[in-house]
């Protein structure tokens, strides 16, 4: 499920961006349920290597330290469960936490989808000639990310077998040890990275300011078309939002009410209703793709 | 034409008593291909680097170094990116972006082309590499030589009149290294293209080249024809160029000892003309005293049919292995990139665990505890280095091994691999040869039993390389095991006792190094690719065929 890759950079942020806002204004536990299936939905669709399984073994356990530590410090709410101490555990404290940990899972999981749709070049493309001295450190970066892990691997294998291990052992000496090869990674690397930066000035670098950029990329009708529908959608969900929770703020953490969160009606149904489609618009492009082939494919 | 014109340069580093170069002049005409070599701080790479202003090292300089008859510092920098090209070592380090596209057009977006100029150039020169297949990749997933190849394909958009590379293959396998020079040729020859190559010896270069400018000591010794300074660097009694014998290729120093009236425009640099100055020769085979064979000892290391993968669903680097090392071993790993060789030596080391099979030490599964008795070198030393300088290193391992009379022994082993001249220097300003002897010592604090090197002669000279071997012979007959991975087939013919060969995760027989060498076709010597079948005895390298060869005057 790769179609959207060759809409313009701009649907593509604009999309990614609306997500964001999605995620991060969710009151409610069933909207948060119902965005994390879709963006599951969505990462398996667009790489098949993705393993939602080990994802939500990797990535679950920071979602439940939030949840933990929700629970134990967040005691407003109307429903005790019990006492822990002289602290009551509240269910809305629970449910708080649950939305506060899916939001989490579906952060990563929309920057893991960006990674793979937003490449270098387009991330280039749409801010290179904003900032285009942070953006290209930005993109650099990113290149050195793989180097760096891979140097990593290698200087734990070899200070291993000198008896640094930073897998077993004390855990102070184990810390200390992983201290030091960070340092030496860091030292090397900086080290090699001067001959990255003679490579860019050979190549003549930093001298015009006027860069140019090659790759490009056509804004045509199918991309007015999704940055409407996407513009639309955002607008109408924070519009019919700010009507059903007139008090609280459009992000962060505010206090929740058990029906709300569990019982969504009336407008909350909307809202639900309005992420969905919103996440659902991936699937969308790509079987408009996949239908405008097969009549393609009939027609010749 | 002349294109580069170099007049009295002298560079002096800052706070250093001698300059590294004094007082070079010579000049490159269009369309020539020059060898730049030398010994290690010779100061090849220094020059190389003022001859492009903007990595020009910082220190004081004198002299003049003209482009196109235009002085190189009063050239306009957006002309000078693009006139003269520079392709530096290390495969990764110099690659900036993270695609293969976007890296090749890092430049020209540089210099502000606009896009369909760019697209243009894009489109003519990936055709003439043939990279298409890889424009789209992410840079991560390349080899070395195709990541080299990249380099110099970014490079030559610019359109360069001159390309300078620093020592580019010394990363690289065999097999890369003479797809990279080959392409080199070719762009040479048919685009007309100046190249100026620093690079040590290796055996097809010479063929290559028009030129070769021999620097040793900040001067330029000789700068003549390839064939011409072959034979200088053979006759000359020079103080300034003794010990250079070893700068010779095989093929040229069979023939400077054994031909009885050398002449300098006949030596052989390819294997077609050695066979061919073969023929004219009437050798015949001395009687020798059969050389002691390889004494069996008891095993001391030993793998058991292991396999080895990375992940759960990746595929086995080692499948089913076994493999014995002995005492006093000297085994000499060979193979192609990716067949497996570096992994096994990590798992033999214990780095890795394999999935199936064990590993023994002295008939015992080897233990963690077991580590001080395997002493492993990698690929790059530099990563065994925790502290800055090697004393402060060497000191650290004694205190944290517990290591009794240290002083006497760190001291034993510096002075052994003399190195107690820089053992106060960082780390990072060891020349190359000096860091693998550094790591070598480092190890041998702990007197090991078995000692497993990956590609040691990388990027060294050749004098460096022999002295390397040097010290390796001498662990080695003081009762040390030495495995070790590497590319250099002479090195590996002329040192190792015995030999295999690894194939996609398995390992063919091992056999003594001489009868292993001498059976293969491609992973073998010039020597033997010149001398086998050919109805002379059949010999490996030079020291082989001083022992075993009787030359008579052709008649």
């Amino acid at each position: 499920m790769r179609a959207m890759s060759n809409y313009h950079p701009v649907t593509l942020f604009l999309f990614y961006f609306g997500t964001f806002i999605l995620i991060m204004s969710i009151q409610s536990l069933i909207l948060a349920i119902g965005c994390l299936t879709m963006l599951v939905l969505i990462n398996k669709g667009q790489d098949p290597r993705f393993r939602v399984f080990s994802f939500f073994i990797h990535q679950g356990w920071m979602s439940f330290v939030i949840l933990v530590i929700n629970v134990l410090m967040n005691h407003r709410g109307t429903h005790p469960l019990f006492y822990l101490g002289k602290n009551p555990i509240m269910l809305e404290a629970v449910i708080r936490g649950l939305i506060m940990g899916a939001s989490i899972l579906c952060l990563i999981l929309i920057f893991t989808s960006l990674n793979l749709i937003l490449t270098t070049g387009k991330i280039l493309f749409l801010f290179g000639k904003v900032v285009p001295r942070f953006t290209l450190l930005t993109v650099i970066t990113l290149r050195f990310m793989p180097l760096l892990r891979k140097r990593f691997i290698e200087i734990k294998h070899v200070q291993d077998m000198k008896g640094l291990s930073i897998t077993t052992g004390h855990f102070r000496k184990r810390l200390r040890h992983g201290i030091m090869l960070i340092q030496l990674l860091l030292t090397f690397s900086l080290e090699e990275a001067l001959q990255t930066a003679d490579s860019m000035e050979s190549r003549g670098f930093g001298l015009d300011r006027k860069r140019t950029s090659y790759v490009s990329y056509r804004f045509d009708r199918k991309d007015t078309f999704w940055c409407l529908i996407f513009f639309g959608l955002i607008l109408m969900y924070v519009i019919l939002q700010r009507q059903f929770y007139p008090d609280t703020p459009f992000f962060g953490y505010t206090m929740i009410t058990l029906d709300d969160s569990l019982f969504p009606k009336g407008q909350a149904i909307w809202l639900l209703i309005l992420s969905l489609t919103y996440f659902s618009c991936p699937f969308f492009i790509e079987g408009r793709e996949r239908i405008r082939w097969y009549f393609y494919k009939l027609k010749t | 034409m002349v294109l580069l014109q170099v007049e009295n340069l002298t560079f002096n580093y800052p706070n250093e008593p001698e300059p590294v170069l004094k007082d070079l002049s010579f000049t490159v005409n269009s369309g020539e291909f020059v060898l730049l070599t030398g010994p290690t701080g010779c100061g090849k790479s220094t020059l190389l680097r003022h001859l492009k202003p903007v990595i020009q090292p910082i220190g004081d300089k004198t002299g003049s170094i003209y482009v196109d008859n235009k002085p190189i510092d009063r050239y306009p920098k957006k002309e000078m990116a693009q006139a003269v090209g520079f392709v530096f070592q290390d495969p990764d380090n110099q690659i900036v972006m993270d695609h293969v596209e976007q890296e090749l057009v890092f430049g020209l977006e540089n210099i502000g082309l606009n896009r369909s100029e760019i697209k243009k150039r894009l489109a003519e020169l990936v055709h003439y590499f043939g990279i298409g297949a890889w424009m789209d990749d992410p840079i991560d997933e390349l080899t070395g030589g195709q990541k080299q190849l990249l380099n110099i394909a970014s490079v030559l958009l610019l359109n360069p009149k001159i390309i300078l590379l620093d020592e580019p293959t010394s990363q690289l396998d065999p097999i890369s290294t003479k797809g990279f020079f080959d392409l080199l040729h070719h762009l040479n020859q048919e685009l007309g293209i100046t190249i100026i190559l620093v690079e040590h010896r290796l055996e097809h270069v010479y063929d290559l080249c028009d030129r070769m400018m021999f620097m040793n000591h900040g001067q330029i010794v000789y700068n003549d024809t390839p064939k011409e300074v072959l034979y200088h660097l053979w006759e000359s009694k020079d103080e300034n160029v003794k010990d250079m014998k070893h700068w010779l290729p095989n093929i040229a120093e069979l023939y400077l000892t054994f031909d009885p009236q050398p002449e300098r425009d006949l030596i052989p640099l390819n294997v077609n003309e050695g066979r061919a100055w073969l023929k004219s020769l009437h050798i015949h085979e001395k009687e020798v005293r059969k050389d002691q064979e390889v004494g069996i000892k008891d095993t001391i290391l030993q793998a058991k049919n292991i396999s080895f993968k990375y992940h759960r669903k990746g595929k086995k680097i080692i499948e089913h292995l076994d493999l014995s090392i002995y005492q006093e071993d000297f085994l000499a790993i060979v193979g192609s990139n990716g067949s497996g060789k570096s992994t096994l030596l990590k798992v033999l080391s214990g780095i890795l665990k394999p999935q199936e099979g064990s590993i023994y030490y002295k008939h015992q599964k080897l233990k963690k505890t077991d580590r001080r008795v395997l002493g492993y070198c990698p690929q790059n030393p530099k990563y065994y280095f925790l502290q800055d300088t090697l004393k402060k290193e060497m000191n650290d391992l004694v205190q944290r091994y517990e290591i009794p009379s240290a002083k006497e022994k760190i001291d034993e082993w510096l002075h052994h691999f003399s190195l107690h001249m820089v053992q106060d220097r960082h780390i990072y300003d060891l020349s190359g040869g000096e860091i693998q002897k550094a790591v070598l010592a480092c190890l041998l604090l702990t007197d090991p039993d078995i000692i497993l090197i990956d590609e040691p002669t990388k990027g060294l000279d050749p004098f460096v390389k022999e002295r390397f071997a040097e010290c390796l012979s001498e662990i080695n007959k003081k009762g040390k095991a030495i495995v070790l991975v590497t590319h250099d087939i002479e090195f590996a013919s002329k040192y190792a006792k015995r030999s295999g060969m690894m194939f996609r995760g398995e390992m063919s027989e091992v056999e003594k190094a001489t009868d292993f060498f001498k059976q293969n076709h491609f992973y073998t010597t010039a020597i033997n690719r010149i001398t086998r079948q050919r109805g002379i005895p059949h010999v490996l390298n030079l020291e082989e065929a001083k022992l075993k060869w009787h030359v008579q005057k052709p008649y």
